[in-house]
């Protein structure tokens, strides 16, 4: 299962033990989540664009952990998998695989901004 | 514990600092490697918590330049990262770190983990210190297996400042050593007896 479909959206046993139980602290990481993303994701859309495999790797890679952090799951197990394939250098299923992180980020991004409202 | 997070990622680190500091650590945060490299050459750290992958100089490349320096105090390395394949463990020790977090990490495995790496940072200082004081010791007994320039009438030795010490004063300093004041036979025979029996005698006559 290599995009995570299995996976929760938010695991919020996960991301609540991130923030230890502090409901603020959950807040700003929630925020600090939905900034930096937002910041890597058109990075790592124009790296894969310029078939930069080592770029499309390392910034994969730092979306999958801030993903894993907050219990984004299915976001994480997606990144992962654009992280495997720019590592590999497999161009041929790399956009499909973006697009599905995409879609996995969006979800989460909802889902965390519902929390934050 | 002083505590130094290096990781790029700001939620990770966000979350590591807050862990962390909850359970009573100092804790100072950077971006990446090469600042982590900066603050570990101009101030002392008990653990690094480096992430694997940074940016300039990972986690792995700051394992082995931390043990390339043989004259700074210890510091633990715990390396956080996803990786968990046999191979990258071993590569991860090699390079010097002492532990590994998995990525998310659970509070209280940090915990128990930070507990570990504080039983280790006493046991290595403690370590450091008995070595200090090891050498220190060798260098006395090397001093005192020297010929040492002793008056043949008084005793008293010559030190390194060629002043002359009292034979009990030049062992105390050099050897840790208090004398306590005793008669060899020899001795109690040559000058102890002839005193007794001058006093017994004295004691007949008068």
């Amino acid at each position: 299962m290599a995009t995570g479909d299995q996976a929760e959206v938010v695991n919020m046993t996960r991301l609540e033990a991130s923030a230890g139980g502090d409901r603020t602290l959950m807040l700003e990481l929630v925020e600090l989540y939905l900034a930096d993303t937002d910041a890597k994701f058109p990075t790592l859309v124009e790296a894969a664009r310029e078939r930069e495999h080592f770029r499309i790797g390392r910034v994969a890679h730092g979306l999958k952990g801030a993903s894993a952090s907050l219990g984004c799951e299915e976001a994480a197990a997606a990144f992962r998998h654009v992280e495997e394939l720019g590592r590999q250098g497999d161009d041929h299923r790399l956009d499909d695989a973006l697009e599905r992180a995409q879609a996995a980020w969006r979800r989460a991004c909802r889902q965390l901004k519902g929390l934050a409202a | 514990m002083k505590i130094l997070i290096a990781d790029d990622d700001a939620v990770a680190r966000r979350v590591l600092e807050s862990a962390v500091g909850d359970m009573g650590h100092e804790v100072v945060v950077v971006n990446d490697g090469r600042e982590a490299w900066e603050h570990l050459r101009s101030n002392r750290v008990d653990v690094l918590i480096s992430d694997w992958v940074m940016p300039h100089i990972d986690g792995l490349e700051l394992s082995r330049r931390l043990r390339a320096r043989t004259d700074e105090p210890f510091t633990y390395v715990m390396l956080v990262t996803a990786r968990s394949a046999t191979d990258d463990v071993v590569r991860g020790i090699m390079a010097g770190a002492n532990d590994f977090l998995t990525k998310p990490c659970e509070r209280t495995e940090l915990r128990a983990r930070l507990h570990a790496a504080e039983r280790m940072v006493e046991l290595e200082r403690s370590m450091a210190g008995r070595l200090v004081e090891l050498e220190r010791a060798l260098d006395e007994v090397a001093t005192l297996k020297q010929l040492l320039p002793i008056c043949m009438y008084c005793k008293s030795i010559r030190n390194d400042q060629q002043a002359w010490d009292d034979i009990e004063e030049y062992l105390r300093r050099h050897a840790n050593a208090d004398c306590t004041h005793a008669i060899c036979p020899t001795c109690y025979e040559d000058r102890v007896q002839p005193m007794l029996d001058e006093l017994h005698e004295s004691k007949k006559t008068g």
